[in-house]
Formats: structure tokens, C-alpha cells, sequence
């Protein structure tokens, strides 16, 4: 039996001190020129080992549009980017980065001006392109490290290509950032980023407890030092106390909702600014979100020393997006059995479209073969204009009575 | 022997390309269909094949909607329509090649809905600088022969290759003289038999294309002054098969003078310099390249303004599909650039169409209006 405490979650130690690390890296970042330190924007999915080694300061246009997103200016920024002349349909990140160089407007007021950018393509050609036009913007080198897609998996040509660009990359980065690059800072760099790989993964397979400690919408939360500092001591120190905490709070079955009816796992990005509201609605109905694909992204690269390029290579040629639909159909096939979960929530997202499109065949080959209904909701993940409460909340309380009537 | 009238072949065929698939099936002959300019078809076509471009036709999207949202860019969606409608049965097989984020779940998509069909992807990178890309590309292609060898059961004869490479570098010279004889011929070359032409090229066997196209460019005289009248207006954009804004363009007084299009010059331009492997895949490294491909950040906008100024071109159209995420993302900076040299641009959106559009008359004789020539 859980003993619900929702404040028990709220509690803990280590959200205050996330909230610190985020204020400290930003801080930091914004006053990188009196440290002499350069400042390199970087792709979500990029080796942000090698600008950790080198004493670059990496900054997340992604992340910074999450916060953009849950700070609900999405739209606002999207609409100046619009003014000049991007389109609605393209990606929601991309317009509200658009937006906030021009405006400088953002929760940060915002993101400091680049040195250099790093570009790697293994979550999306989207990204490509949007660094092509904040390169421009800035006027500043536009280092690219590209992926392709693995249609036929992992292929050795496939993997000596981005290993052989990864020798190529390490002296362009040298130029730009002024430092040296060394083996021995690189692997020190590379130890803490598989220690905190490890870390995150253990962390999100606590919620395999029922009841989960936590729900995807705090792993979203819990996500932004995996994504911003890995490489890094304090992602590490800092996981291994949330580690800590949420293991204390799944031992004694502390939950943050009064019940845990239908366990359900979420595909594609959150809907950032819907965030409360969509937890809420779901928890109403006894159903919470366990598991997710997205912040599970960021839990299965490995460098091993021995081979450091190549294993490297294949860690970022090979990460989730840039895998093909068969295997994010097994992906979500493991992921339910994992979390011992009652069904699945797709966002089909209309500023993230090779996460989305794949999506209608996923859903009906998971339930094809796994028996699990999935429900599909289309909304975008930072901007409001894309989302209606009404339509998303009737399809949610649809599917709760399918899943009501699965357990008769 | 009846003189042919080339303009009335190259609007059948453009036309119809499942009859043209259906006319080497009755033949025998070995068809494959590819869905974009970046599958190497000589290749293909030195092993034996038939390489037929794929371009979606359907208009009316149903059965499509079961596997791509409404956002999805109108070229997979009708392509995926046209297939699950059948209309593309004859194809031996199916050729995919990396672009776009739209192109790339499609493969994966079309494998699962279609699992008989013969299904084959060459992955080239999406960088196009510099030799660590282009040793990538070689590497990849020949993984992807080894996979065409499934089929065809024998490897690729490099001897037949570089006969193959004599016939494609001769359709590129033919279409590029096409291209030229338009501006001096606009009258007896309309707009739209470059698109026609172009069309012939990817649905027709090159041999049987250059067969039909050279007599025609060969009767015009070179010397001829070019025309000065009509105002020149140039298409930039993905893949298009209406002919409409062909039309209108020299119904308001102009010309499609030239273009960055996908289904036209961008898919011809450039010649295979060597007769290898290699040298083949390095014209495709080396052609113009779509958005979505990288060689550098400022590589589209140098080249649009150097063909715009070639070609003395009064206006741009970008004329996009709609959702193509690559070409939007360049959109305002190379309009930016083309106002930097005083030439007006539009964009126009458009579903996969080949209906009329009176909102597209409107928009194209505005614009036409306000070109100075």
C-alpha cells in the first residue's frame, strides 16, 4: 500500500540544489568573458565531452527553450521569429531561439552570444539548419558533426565516418576555443559523463517500483544536468543524492499521488508549458506517467577508454532518435514491460516531426503485440498555440475509460 | 519518317509516369522508383535497371493519414497515398536516399506497410565539405551496391559504368541547352517544357530521353540573340510537377528563365568529371545542393545570387511544398540576400496540386506586374 505525500517529492533536498546548479551554470555562462572562457551553443545530442575538456562553456538552445516553454513565452517569441519571416510549422525551439536572439527577451533575458557553435545531427536535421542561421546571425564558426540516420542499423561505414570526423573536429575546436585538447582531460571528461549516464539510468528505472517515487513530468525536471553538465563532478555528485533520496522514497512506498491505478509510459518531449496541468488531469483519473522515452535518450551512451573515438562515435551515431522505427517500436515494447505499465501516451509533436512521424505505425504495432492501448494527443512542445485544453482533456478521459475497461 | 513533335512527347510522358513504369514492364525490363535526386541513378541504370523519379500525385489524402500526420510535408503524404492506392505496382523496387526529416521515417514506414517490396537506402551524409564527408560517401555507396547486388545478382561492371556515365553527361548537356535556347526561344520553348523536359530525364529511360531531345535542341540556331522583352523570374524550391506556374508566368508577359528546383536545374546540373565510382559520387557531392544538406552556411544564397545574375533575373518565386522544413529554414535569408541586390522575391506555399489555382493566377500576376525589366 503507498503512503501517498505528494510534498515528499516536493521536499527533497535535491530540487532547491538543482534549481542552484541551473542559477550557478547560467550565471556562470553569462559571465564566461571574465574567466576568458569561450562559449560554444550546442546540440542537445552533441559530444559536449570534448568542450568540457577543452574549458568551453556549452550552452543549450534546447534547454533554454524547455525553459522557455514552461516559462509559457513560447508563442510571444515564436511570433517575433515569425515576423521575419520563419514559418509556423517549423520548429517551436528554433522560433522561440529566433525570438529571444533578436528580443533578448527569455526567463534568462536571454542566452549569451556564441564564441562558436557545434552542430550534431543525431536528433534531427532540423538542427542543422537552425544552426546555420544562428551562425549567420552571430557570424561565428559553425563546427557541424554529422550522424546518419541508422535506416540499416549500426553499419561500419557509418561508425568510421563519425569516428574520422571526430579527429577532424578536435583541431577545429582547438582553433576556435584557443586551448589545447588532451587525451588525459578528455578521459577524465569522459569517466564522469559514463558515471553520470550510469547514475541517470538508475535513477529512472527506480520508478519500476510501484508505486514510482516519482512521475516523467519530475525525470523532465531532473533531466536538464545530464543534458547540460555531463562531463562534469557536480552531475555526478548531484545524481548520486537524487539517487539517494528517491531510493529512500520508493523503499517505503512513499508516491506522489493518492493512487497509482494505471501506470503509463509518454513518447516524444513534454509539453512544457502544460506541465501541472496535464500531471494534474491524469493524477485525477489515478494514472501517472512512470517512464518515458525521451529522458531515456540521455541514459545509454558509453566511452570506453580503450577505444575512446570509436566507442564515442558510436555512442552519438547511435543514440535513441537516430534509430529507426523498428527499433523504437522494441524500445517502447521493453520500456512497457519494464514499468510494468497499463498503456502509453504518444505526444505528436508538431515542432519535433522525426520523433513524431512513425508514431501512428508505433502505436498500432505496440498494441498489436503487446495488447497495451496507447493514446495519441497532438499538441507542440513550447508553443501554446498549438494546444487546446478542451480536445487533449476529452481524449485523456476517452482513454482512461479504455483502460477502465481493461481492468474489469 | 514522321518528324517528331517533341513538346507533345515530352507533355505525355511528363504526364504519366505509371505508363511510362507499365511500357518496360511489358518490356521486361527491370523498373526501380526513387524519391529523390540524391539516389545515384547511374549506378541503377550501369546494373541494369530502370531508375524512375517518384513524385507524389495524389491529391486527395486518406489511407496516407493512417501513418503521417497532417504536418507531414504533402510529398510523402501523397507519395505514400499513391502507394497504398496501388498505382505503383510495376516497380521492381524502391530506392530511398537521406534528406529530410520527413524522408527519413517515410523509408522506414514504407518498409513496414510494403514488406515485399524491394527496399533499398543509400545514406549519404548530410555534410557536403570536404573529404572526410566524400570518403563517407564512397564507402556508403558501395555498402549500398552490395545491397542492389541482391537483386540484380551480379556486381556493378565498371566498363558498363562509364558507358552509363556518356549517356547521363550527355542528357545534362542536352537539358542545359534547353535551358539556354529558352531564353532566345521563349515562344517555340514555352516555361514549361523545362519542367517537361526534366520530367522525361527522371521518368525515361536517358538513352530513349536524349533520343527525343537532341534532334529538338539541335533545330534551333545558337546564335540567335536571347529574348529582352519578357521579364525574367526565377523558381527556387523542392520538387513541383504543376505546370501552372509555369504557364502563368508566360501568360502575364515573363519567363521561368531558370531555377533551383529539385525537378529542375539542381537535378542536371554539373557533369560526372571521371568515369568511376568515385568520380561519379563525387558530382553528386558537388551539384547544387538541396537545403537540406550542408556544405557551408553560406553555399545557397552564393549560388542563387551567381545564377540570378547569370540569367539577368528580374524576380525569385520560392515555390515550396508545403512543411518542407529545410527550404523554409533559408527562406528569409536568402530573400534577405536577394534584397541586398534589388531583386523582389515572393514565396508561395503549396499542397501537392495540379488543379488550377485562382489564388495562385492572382498572386503570379501581381507579382509579374511589379518586375522591372
Amino acid at each position: 500500500m503507498a503512503d501517498q505525500n505528494p510534498k515528499a517529492l516536493k521536499d527533497l533536498k535535491s530540487n532547491m540544489r538543482l534549481r542552484k546548479i541551473m542559477q550557478k551554470y547560467y550565471l556562470k555562462a553569462k559571465l564566461s568573458w571574465l574567466f576568458r572562457k569561450k562559449i560554444c551553443w550546442i546540440t542537445s545530442g552533441g559530444p559536449v565531452e570534448l568542450l568540457i575538456a577543452l574549458g568551453v562553456t556549452p550552452i543549450y538552445p534546447e534547454n533554454h527553450g524547455a525553459m522557455i516553454g514552461a516559462m509559457k513565452m513560447g508563442s510571444e517569441l515564436c511570433d517575433v521569429a515569425e515576423q521575419m519571416g520563419y514559418s509556423r510549422d517549423l520548429c517551436s525551439y528554433f522560433r522561440a531561439d529566433v525570438g529571444q536572439a533578436v528580443t533578448k527577451r527569455s526567463p534568462i533575458k536571454g542566452l549569451p552570444r556564441p564564441d562558436f557553435m557545434l552542430c550534431c545531427n543525431n536528433i534531427c536535421g532540423t538542427v542543422l539548419k537552425w544552426y546555420e542561421v544562428q551562425a549567420r546571425y552571430y557570424n561565428v564558426p559553425l563546427i557541424i558533426l554529422d550522424t546518419p540516420y541508422n535506416y540499416d542499423g549500426e553499419t561500419p561505414e557509418l561508425i568510421s565516418y563519425v569516428s574520422d570526423q571526430f579527429k577532424e573536429i578536435i583541431p577545429e575546436l582547438e582553433k576556435v576555443s584557443g586551448r589545447k585538447f588532451t587525451e588525459k582531460k578528455f578521459l577524465e571528461v569522459a569517466e564522469y559523463a559514463n558515471e553520470a549516464i550510469t547514475l541517470w539510468n538508475e535513477i529512472l528505472s527506480i520508478c519500476e517500483h510501484v508505486p514510482a517515487p516519482m512521475t516523467c513530468f519530475d525525470a523532465f525536471f531532473y533531466l536538464a544536468p545530464i543534458v547540460t553538465l555531463r562531463g562534469t563532478k557536480i552531475v555526478v555528485d548531484y545524481y548520486k543524492d537524487l539517487k539517494k533520496e528517491l531510493t529512500y522514497l520508493a523503499d517505503n512506498n512513499i508516491a506522489p499521488f493518492p493512487e497509482e491505478r494505471f501506470r503509463l509510459v509518454w513518447d516524444n518531449l513534454p509539453i512544457w508549458f502544460k506541465m501541472r496541468r496535464l500531471s494534474k488531469t491524469l493524477s485525477n483519473y489515478g494514472a501517472c506517467l512512470v517512464g518515458d522515452t525521451y529522458t531515456n535518450a540521455w541514459a545509454d551512451n558509453d566511452i570506453n577508454p580503450e577505444k575512446p573515438y570509436e566507442t564515442m562515435a558510436r555512442a552519438y551515431a547511435t543514440i535513441y532518435l537516430n534509430r529507426n522505427v523498428e527499433s523504437r517500436i522494441e524500445n517502447m515494447i521493453k520500456m512497457l514491460k519494464k514499468y510494468k505499465a497499463h498503456g502509453f501516451v504518444m505526444h505528436s509533436n508538431r515542432s519535433c516531426k522525426p520523433y513524431s512521424f512513425g508514431q501512428l505505425d508505433i502505436k498500432d504495432e505496440v498494441t498489436r503485440r503487446t495488447g497495451l492501448p496507447g493514446l495519441m494527443i497532438e499538441a507542440d512542445m513550447t508553443d501554446q498555440r498549438s494546444y487546446s485544453d478542451e480536445q487533449i482533456e476529452t481524449r485523456i478521459q476517452a482513454f482512461i475509460e479504455t483502460l477502465k475497461e481493461r481492468e474489469v | 519518317m514522321k518528324e517528331e513533335n517533341y513538346p507533345e512527347f515530352a507533355q505525355e510522358v511528363s504526364h504519366d509516369p505509371i505508363a511510362q513504369i507499365e511500357s518496360y514492364k511489358r518490356q521486361e525490363r527491370p523498373v526501380f522508383g526513387y524519391t529523390c535526386s540524391y539516389v545515384i541513378e547511374e549506378f541503377l541504370d550501369a546494373m541494369g535497371v530502370i531508375p524512375v523519379r517518384l513524385i507524389g500525385r495524389a491529391t486527395n489524402i486518406q489511407a496516407a493519414d493512417r501513418h503521417f500526420q497532417a504536418y507531414c510535408c504533402s510529398q510523402v503524404r501523397s507519395l505514400m497515398e499513391d502507394f497504398l492506392n496501388d498505382a505503383y505496382k510495376s516497380l521492381d523496387g524502391v530506392i530511398f536516399a537521406h534528406t529530410c526529416d520527413s524522408m527519413q521515417p517515410f523509408h522506414d514506414i514504407f518498409k513496414r506497410t510494403f514488406p515485399k517490396v524491394f527496399v533499398k537506402n543509400l545514406n549519404l551524409p548530410s555534410r557536403l565539405d570536404g573529404e572526410v564527408p566524400f570518403k563517407y560517401a564512397v564507402a556508403e555507396t558501395k555498402r549500398f551496391l552490395r545491397t542492389i547486388e541482391e537483386f540484380t545478382g551480379k556486381p556493378l561492371d565498371l566498363a558498363k559504368l562509364a558507358e552509363t556515365v556518356i549517356v547521363y553527361n550527355r542528357n545534362r548537356t542536352l537539358l542545359e541547352r534547353l535551358y539556354a535556347l529558352h531564353l532566345k526561344y521563349p515562344e517555340q520553348i514555352p516555361s514549361r517544357l523545362l519542367l517537361q523536359s526534366v520530367l522525361v530525364s527522371q521518368y525515361r529511360d536517358k538513352r530513349e530521353a536524349n533520343r527525343h531531345l537532341e534532334p529538338f535542341v539541335d533545330s534551333f540556331k545558337v546564335d540567335a540573340p536571347e529574348d529582352t522583352k519578357r521579364k525574367r523570374i526565377m523558381l527556387v524550391g523542392n520538387v513541383n510537377i504543376n505546370e501552372e506556374i509555369y504557364d502563368l508566368a508566360d501568360e502575364f508577359g515573363a519567363m521561368i528563365a531558370d531555377d533551383d528546383m529539385c525537378t529542375g536545374r539542381r537535378y542536371f546540373s554539373t557533369q560526372v568529371a571521371e568515369p568511376t565510382i568515385e568520380g561519379v559520387v563525387r558530382r553528386y557531392m558537388n551539384r547544387p545542393h538541396c537545403a537540406a544538406k550542408h556544405r557551408d552556411n553560406y553555399s545557397r544564397q552564393r549560388y542563387l545570387l551567381e545564377l540570378a545574375e547569370k540569367r539577368r533575373i528580374n524576380g525569385v518565386i520560392f515555390f515550396y511544398l508545403k512543411f518542407c522544413d529545410p527550404h523554409c529554414f533559408d527562406y528569409p535569408d536568402l530573400k534577405k540576400a536577394l534584397d541586398g541586390k534589388g531583386i523582389p522575391s515572393q514565396m508561395i506555399e503549396v499542397e501537392q496540386s495540379l488543379a488550377p489555382s485562382g489564388q495562385l493566377r492572382t498572386k503570379m500576376q501581381a507579382f509579374v506586374e511589379m518586375l522591372s525589366v
